[in-house]
């Protein structure tokens, strides 16, 4: 009987790689199909839950908790008006817009002045001592908006203006939201009545879509149209699983890592327990979340975190491979810090599903990801050229990994056809699914070798943002 | 009903798809690994690879189409159903006008929505809520009894709407349901049921059982103001009912508290006086923020209100020194000076200052008694 030579120890290596790419691909894979299922599964309770009508009615009743708008603007002079219009113009009953000019250069602090009636009142404001940020320069208030609160303080980066805000905030819920954002006018309403029906929530999450090629008038998004660009097209299927798989999914098992930068409301008393915003990572939105997640499960408090499906929120994507780059950069960068940071809870049992799954998950298939794929595709062909990989077997791997892709974002797709119906023209879903079969040909591979490289600028550019440029709201 | 139709097909192929999607990997992972090692596979080289290409594909497949489908379908649906919501408005307007179309023995929802919708605009509200009672009264119990989740929410909203308040037993012991939703609901449609409830009796009665197992409820302390509130007419006597209770759950108490004071209830301000003494901060506060509400202290309580501005927790500070306003004393007046001169917390100093702003010429009590006093 034949027994096989044994193989040299470098092809021993290139197999015990084949094999870990094969399991690495199938079980991510299959824990984005059944974070799809448990999303699914969440969105078509919550939409269950409470109707529109009883909404209003209970609406009408006044009771609710009044809310913080907490705005950082750095150089936003050409959106800041609308956005601060649409803020205030929200359907809530009591609520105060909080905007931090953030050591802007522009002239984002004069057009508030000019628009809003601006007066400077000192050092009246009382403020939450435990709560550190950069010098206020000067503080605001409006005399046409008794809710508008605006502070001018020396640059200091995006979490710092937050905590700036939240320092002067008076409400029990603080929402924080950028300032290219537009808000649906029921978002607050929605949001916060997830904290009036379960006293245990501490944080809800937002749904974020794209903006671009929309009709948006005094702040206010009048006609939801697809962008014109495939980049932006693309963007608006990737905040479908983003936000369908992956929020809800998380969610639905009670272990949500992230509650976007754009639209998350907290409880304002657990924000100040934690200190507020940490100014030393680009990823101050994951960070908070899990830091809140910590503390809470140190301290054996029963505490929720949801996420709201409602779609709240809508921000304007970038446009450009250029710009697209840096941002996937800095929330690459932004995710290893705040995991690196808060090492302690991976596999600690003492955080529940937060320390065995949700941080283990996020190390080895979110920040780790781009370097095994980039060496999945370095290996393909140094394992053809040692002849230990079959060709056809190559590529047909690859044509699953493309199809496989293709499905998953369907499946979101689909959440997003039975649960939102955001875009009700048949042609613009046809659209989307037909732009769904192009995004694994260019945009995946750009941004992979974008975060691939960010991994290796986490030290270098700690805190780092890099600007994000604004077309202003038409 | 469509909706919920097509999201349980959609339900069902997720998970079929994920699987057949464990099934596939399996045996692509298990096959992959015999054969790199060396061993022999089950499996002509490629064919499970081959199979997880077609089962990702079918999946794909099949959910554009499905995606496509339920889209046009849905589409078709809407516009159907919005004939049939059309046809029942002119059924329902015709049944107010000449009395003469006969019903069927089973309304479907569109029946029932429509008439909901016509009984919050048109006055004969009782007549037609007899109707509806009639023709839903066993489907309605059948779906509170043993219905999903959805279908009891969908229910006591409607019967809130309704008012039939022979449903209010169930609704009432639906209110220790273990879905928290549920609870609310059902606390929400009871609101409702004992507000429209005409004066006399039966109502007293039934303001007696509400406000017993709302204590018992274990809700979150703004729905429990919810449900006060929802109870309209009927609230100071549901409000005065809860306060009385001897051993009243503290969300309970918060919440009575702040509706009394939210509706103006002076007659209630000895008994929610009673609460300033309360050993949780959170009652004390609520109580105190109800006398400011009022703009009335009980004199009897003056020293109390009076103590509660050196109180330890800041919220009731804050509350007290709004209170402080109606205490007609001058110690009051110091009080709110020294709270604003040199207090600890910033946010008591604020309010202070705004509030002796306000008081400072003004009519409001303590810059009244000291200067009557003077």
């Amino acid at each position: 009987m034949n027994t096989p030579a044994p193989l040299p120890p470098l092809e021993i290596l290139l197999v015990i790689c084949q094999i870990f790419i094969l399991v690495y691909f199938s079980v991510l894979n299959l824990s984005y199909a059944l974070l799809t299922y448990f999303g699914f599964r969440y969105i078509a309770r919550f939409n269950q839950q409470l109707s529109p009508l009883m909404l209003n009615n209970l609406l009408q009743l006044n009771i609710y908790k009044p809310i913080s708008l907490l705005v950082p603007a750095y150089n936003e002079e050409k959106t800041i008006i609308a956005s601060v219009r649409s803020f205030l113009s929200l359907h809530y009953p009591e609520f105060e817009v909080i905007v931090v000019s953030d050591g802007s250069k522009d002239r984002t602090i004069d057009v508030l002045i000019e628009a809003y009636q601006l007066y400077e009142v000192g050092d009246q404001l009382p403020y939450h001592e435990n709560i550190v940020c950069q010098d206020i320069l000067r503080a605001f208030r409006s005399r046409t908006y008794s809710n508008l609160i605006v502070l001018e303080k020396k640059n200091g980066g995006k979490a710092d203006a937050l905590n700036a805000a939240l320092k002067y905030s008076r409400h029990d819920l603080v929402c924080a939201v950028d300032a290219d954002s537009v808000l649906d006018v029921e978002a607050l309403v929605r949001t916060a009545r997830m904290f009036v029906e379960d006293e245990t929530v501490i944080a809800v999450g937002g749904t974020i879509r794209p903006l671009n090629g929309s009709v948006v008038e005094n702040g206010q998004l009048l006609q939801l149209r697809l962008p014109k660009s495939w980049i932006e097209r693309v963007q608006v299927i990737e905040y479908c699983r983003a936000f369908f798989t992956g929020r809800a999914g998380w969610a639905e098992i009670d272990a949500m890592l992230i509650i976007s930068g754009a639209f998350g409301v907290f409880s304002r008393q657990a924000m100040l327990e934690i200190g507020g915003y940490n100014t030393s990572t680009v990823g101050e939105d994951i960070e908070l979340v899990v830091r809140l997640h910590k503390k809470f499960r140190q301290a054996k408090v029963p505490y929720r975190i949801l996420f709201c499906p409602d779609p709240l929120c809508w921000t304007e994507v970038p446009d450009s491979f250029r710009v697209l780059r840096r941002q996937r950069n800095r929330w690459q960068r932004g995710l290893f810090e705040t995991l690196w940071s808060h090492r302690d809870m991976t596999f600690n049992p003492r955080y529940g599903r937060m320390g065995m799954i949700s941080m283990p998950f996020a190390w080895l298939f979110d920040a780790f990801s781009p370097i095994i794929e980039i060496i999945g595709y370095i290996f393909i062909p140094i394992s053809f050229a040692f002849g230990i990989l079959d060709f056809e077997f190559a590529a047909l791997f690859l044509l699953l990994v493309v199809i496989y892709g293709i499905m998953l974002s369907y499946m979101s797709l689909g959440i997003e056809v039975m649960m939102q119906n955001r875009y009700p023209r048949l042609e613009d879903r046809v659209t989307l699914m037909l732009v769904t079969l192009t995004e694994f040909i260019y945009f995946r591979q750009i941004l992979l070798w974008e975060r691939f490289i960010a991994l290796f600028q986490v030290w270098r550019k700690r805190g780092q943002w890099g600007a994000m440029e604004r077309k202003g709201l038409k | 009903m469509w909706r919920r139709e097509g999201e349980r097909a959609y339900e069902l192929i997720l998970l079929l798809i994920v699987l057949f999607s464990v099934i596939s990997f399996f045996v692509l992972a298990t096959d992959f690994a015999m054969r790199t090692v060396g061993g022999q596979s089950w499996l002509p080289l490629g064919r499970s690879l081959e199979l997880a290409i077609l089962i990702a594909g079918a999946s794909g497949a099949a959910l554009a189409f499905y995606i496509t489908v339920y889209h046009i379908l849905s589409l078709i649906y809407w516009r159907r159903h919005q004939a049939e919501l059309l046809s029942w408005r002119v059924r329902w307007a015709q049944l107010l006008v000449t009395n003469a179309p006969s019903l069927p023995d089973d309304l479907p929802p569109a029946a029932i929505t429509t008439l909901i919708q016509f009984m919050q605009v048109v006055d004969s509200s009782a007549n037609l809520a007899a109707l509806i009672g009639d023709k839903t009264r066993d489907s309605w119990l059948r779906k509170l009894t043993r219905g999903s989740t959805a279908q009891k929410l969908t229910t006591l909203e409607q019967i809130s709407a309704t008012g039939l308040n022979d449903f209010l037993p169930v609704t009432l012991a639906m209110m220790t349901h273990p879905a928290s939703a549920v609870r609310g609901a059902a606390a929400h449609c009871s609101a409702a049921l004992v507000g429209a409830m005409p004066p006399g009796d039966a109502r007293l009665t039934a303001i007696g059982q509400f406000a017993y197992v709302l204590n018992r409820s274990n809700l979150p302390k703004l729905i429990f103001q919810e449900a006060l509130l929802l109870t309209k007419e009927a609230a100071p006597r549901l409000i005065a009912c809860v306060l009385v209770f001897p051993h009243i759950d503290i969300k309970i108490a918060q919440a009575a508290l702040e509706a009394a004071g939210r509706l103006g209830l002076v007659d209630l301000a000895p008994l929610i006086a009673r609460y300033l003494k309360h050993h949780d901060e959170n009652v004390r506060c609520a109580a105190v923020k109800a006398l400011a509400q009022l703009r009335y202290v009980p004199p009897r309580f003056y020293l109390t209100v009076q103590l509660l501005a050196v109180d330890p927790h800041i919220e009731t500070r804050i509350a007290a020194l709004h209170a402080l306003v109606y205490v007609y004393d001058p110690v009051s007046f110091q009080l709110m000076a020294r709270a604003a001169d040199r207090h600890d917390s910033r946010w008591v100093r604020a309010a202070a200052k705004e509030l002796l702003k306000k008081t400072v010429g003004g009519s409001a009590g303590p810059r009244r008694a000291v200067q009557s006093g003077a």
